[in-house]
């Protein structure tokens, strides 16, 4: 304790001394002009008295010392690895220099007799004295020397002219007084500003000190997240596996007569359920903690989640007597904009929590459109349970706390629902509020932001088709593949056409024959030993104009170009509904043929 | 009918064999205990299902990429098989992926008892089986369903007559999982007309893309395999 008390004190005296040192040099930096002006002045005073020469002369020296200190000061400033001790100490040889510098003018000066120029003189001196106190960093010996440079040869010229001025015996004893008095308020804002330091210091240590605490805080945090994850998922897989051969053994035991085996497999079997909810809620947490939780937000009908939450609990509910019900206006449904996964869970959580602390009565699952807020729907967790005591409705969302389970009855889980619960919440961005008083029951409410109402969030897979245009025509298909005759005869209907299929220009002639009467062809591109061309030229014989789609497969530039030259309208394999309908659509209208009816 | 299991605990693996053997002592299980052994197998023999562990490895949990290699790494080498998804893992959204890449089916490891013997006996016996959670929750984002309870398995063409032959048969190839590349190859047809077929059935299905199918199947029990 003595050793860190004596380094603090060692690195505070450094500070101070560095502090001081910056100061001083900062005042070295910025003074030089104004000594010029200053001396300046002194030499037309002199030069008053025909000391011009030597004015001058004592003036060029001076400005060479402040130069030199200011072209030192620069150097030093620069460099961080110096001793501030030494530089202090040759800053106070540089003032003392100084000092007696400015005290041969004084001598000079008061080898003359008195005139308005001593007062004149001495005034800028005591100025300078007064002014001086700023650029001495608060350290007192530095100020006390200069003083003592100054003011004694200043006091020692006016005691000097008592025979002639007996006024000068009160200016010679009052220049040291006010000397004195100006070092020891040096004096005082030096120790000021050691305690400056002081403070500045301890305020740096606690900042640090409290900085480390908090990175301690947070890696224990962390590392607490990794080791619930691991923990967790590390004992699912044997739990699994047992799980399984439960399973088995539950089998065997349907088959035997023995009702123990059965007590036991099914005694088991509760046992498993119940260690893998517990780790389920650690898993939660953990992955929740870490920020590994995807949020997938959607319209989601608020009925429907709420009848799903229900349904998941009313085994429970009702093995414990309890009633769990759904108030929630159908009409019109109530959608909100949330993740539905997680709002399902979350729900969840709050509806076991509530089945778990009632004994009586029930729980209610209720959702309304807010009335002061069209944009924002309220859905509630009501129970008529045991109530939540005001100091404990904080604490209730910290993880493992549970209310009157001191004995850690692990039937009633590990008390993670409700921290599960406000992180979810938080991820959502969904407000939570519990209003609650003992055995008055507690109410939770999520307010949600409201959704329009959605449409199914799959049609967006990967072979997904809208709903089919519906056309009302009567399709020949001519094509000599057994296979895709009977693909397209297949989609045709449900595209509203009715279709007769043929392998070629002759069969296709034969079903003209026999009365079917086309409003449009779909004639593939190739066929055996014809085009797709030729068959339309075939078939527009019997009926002119007749409207023609070619299906074709190829993907070859140069024949695609000569198709589309063609004028005919063109789908390509693999044949999607929408595009054939348009085509369909397009080769009827360009034909302005009618029997089509958009759908 | 030939199962595959890959699973990369081995514990689970053995007790999920024992299981099956004494479920339905017909079935021919293999198993495999990585991926790399699971590819040859497949590779090797015509296998009716596979049940594959999602998070094969000690990846984390959190990626889905995994699983999706594992399945296509199973097409590349050919396997046309039912590609049942295991997983200790039951979120709605990572169900509906697996479908979405191609899975016929999705059994959460953490069952109880009972619904994972119900759950087993749908796949073996060629249904789609699907937590009810994820039914559920389909719904949520859906046009209303009234899910069904899981009872008998019961053939697409007794519920849509009008389907025909060849329509069911590309239907249950689609539901099953398979890219439209190996239900082509399956039944020697070409891919652009399994296409054809394929929006022929979902318009009579009225669902609109392989996934809702698959869902469907597993609500209404249509019998893929």
């Amino acid at each position: 304790m003595d050793e860190t008390a004596g380094a603090r004190e060692a690195m505070l005296a450094e500070r101070v001394v560095r502090e001081r040192l910056r100061q001083i040099q900062a005042q070295v930096l910025r003074l030089p002009p104004t000594y010029l002006v200053i001396d300046i002045f002194l030499v037309w005073l002199v030069a008053g008295l025909g000391l011009l020469g030597l004015g001058l002369a004592w003036m060029a020296l001076n400005t060479v010392l402040y130069m030199a200190r200011w072209f030192y000061v620069r150097a030093r400033q620069r460099r961080s690895d110096l001793d501030p001790t030494v530089d202090l100490s040759r800053m106070s040889a540089f003032y003392v220099a100084q000092g007696l510098w400015r005290s041969v003018l004084t001598v000079l000066l008061f080898k003359q007799p008195v005139t308005d120029v001593h007062y004149l003189y001495t005034v800028v001196m005591l100025g300078l004295a007064a002014g001086g106190i700023s650029s001495v960093g608060g350290v007192a010996r530095i100020y006390g020397s200069w003083a003592v440079a100054v003011g004694g040869p200043l006091a020692w010229g006016w005691i000097s002219q008592v025979s002639t001025l007996p006024l000068g015996l009160g200016v010679g004893l009052l220049t040291p007084l006010m000397l004195v008095l100006l070092t020891l308020f040096v004096r005082d804002q030096g120790r000021a500003q050691e305690q400056l330091v002081t403070v500045a210091y301890d305020n740096e240590r606690l900042a640090e000190s409290l900085r480390l605490e908090r990175d301690k805080a947070h890696a224990a945090n962390q590392s607490k997240t990794r080791f619930f994850a691991a923990a967790s998922h590390d004992l699912r897989q044997p739990l699994h596996a047992l799980a399984i051969n439960a399973t088995t053994l539950e089998l065997v035991a349907r088959r035997q007569t023995d009702p123990v085996v059965k007590e036991l497999s099914q005694s088991i079997n509760r046992a498993l359920r119940q260690s893998n909810s517990l780790l389920d809620g650690l898993l939660d947490i953990s992955r929740l903690d870490a920020n590994a939780v995807e949020v997938r937000i959607e319209a989601v009908d608020v009925a429907a989640l709420l009848e799903v939450v229900c349904d998941e609990f009313k085994p429970v509910a009702a093995q414990a007597g309890l009633a769990l019900v759904i108030d929630v206006p159908t009409v019109p449904a109530l959608w909100i904009a949330t993740d539905p996964d997680l709002m399902r869970r979350l729900l969840g959580n709050l509806v076991s929590n509530a089945l778990k602390f009632t004994s009586v009565g029930g729980v209610t699952l209720a959702a309304w459109k807010d009335a002061s807020d069209a944009s924002t729907v309220l859905i509630t967790v009501t129970d008529t349970g045991s109530g939540i005591a005001v100091n404990e409705q904080e604490r209730v969302f910290e993880e493992f706390y549970q209310i009157g389970n001191a004995s850690r009855d692990r039937t009633l889980g590990l008390g993670l629902g409700l921290s599960i619960v406000r992180r979810t919440a938080e991820l959502l961005g969904v407000a939570l509020r519990l209003d609650s008083a003992p055995r008055r029951g507690t109410l939770m409410e999520l307010r949600v932001n409201a959704a329009e109402a959605g449409s199914s969030s799959v049609a967006d897979g990967m072979d997904g088709v809208e709903a089919l245009p519906q056309l009302n025509v009567r399709v020949l298909v001519i094509d000599d593949e057994d296979e895709i005759l009977e693909a397209l005869a297949g989609l045709l209907p449900h595209l509203g056409c009715e279709v007769r299929v043929a392998n070629g220009s002759l069969q296709a002639e034969a079903v003209v024959a026999v009365g079917f009467r086309p409003h449009v062809l779909l004639v593939d591109h190739r066929l055996r030993g014809e085009t797709g061309p030729q068959v339309v030229a075939r078939l527009r014989e019997r009926c002119p104009n007749l409207p023609a789609v070619l299906v074709t497969g190829d993907t070859s530039p140069l024949n695609l170009r000569s198709l589309q030259a063609s004028g005919y309208q063109v789908v390509h394999k693999p044949v999607d509904g929408q595009r054939l309908a348009q085509a369909l659509a397009d080769a009827l209208k360009g034909s302005g043929s009618d029997g089509l009816m958009a759908g | 009918m030939r199962v595959l299991m890959v699973d990369d605990h081995v514990m689970f693996l053995q007790g999920l064999k024992t299981l099956l053997q004494v479920l339905a002592p017909e079935l021919n299980v293999d198993t495999a205990a990585n991926l790399g052994d699971g590819l040859q197998m497949a590779a090797a023999t015509a296998y009716d299902m596979v049940l594959l562990d999602w998070h094969l490895g000690e990846g984390q949990h959190d990626s889905d990429s995994d699983g999706d290699a594992s399945m296509r790494r199973l097409r590349e080498v050919g396997c046309a098989a039912r590609i049942v998804v295991l997983s200790g893992e039951t979120k709605a959204t990572l169900i509906r992926h697996t479908i979405e890449q191609g899975a016929a089916g999705f059994i959460p490891k953490k069952y109880s008892s009972e619904v994972m013997l119900a759950a087993l006996n749908v796949v073996v016996s060629g249904g789609i089986f699907l937590p009810p959670e994820a039914l559920r929750e389909e719904a949520l984002a859906a046009p209303r369903h009234s899910p069904r309870a899981p009872g008998e398995l019961v053939d697409i063409e007794t519920r849509y007559a009008s389907l025909t032959p060849r329509q069911a048969d590309v239907y249950r190839a689609a539901a099953r999982g398979l890219p439209n590349k190996l239900i082509a190859r399956e039944l020697g047809i070409a891919e652009s007309t399994v296409k054809t077929h394929l929006l022929a059935v979902y318009a009579v299905l009225g669902v609109n893309n392989r996934t809702q199918a698959a869902f469907q199947a597993s609500r209404e029990g249509f019998r893929v395999g």
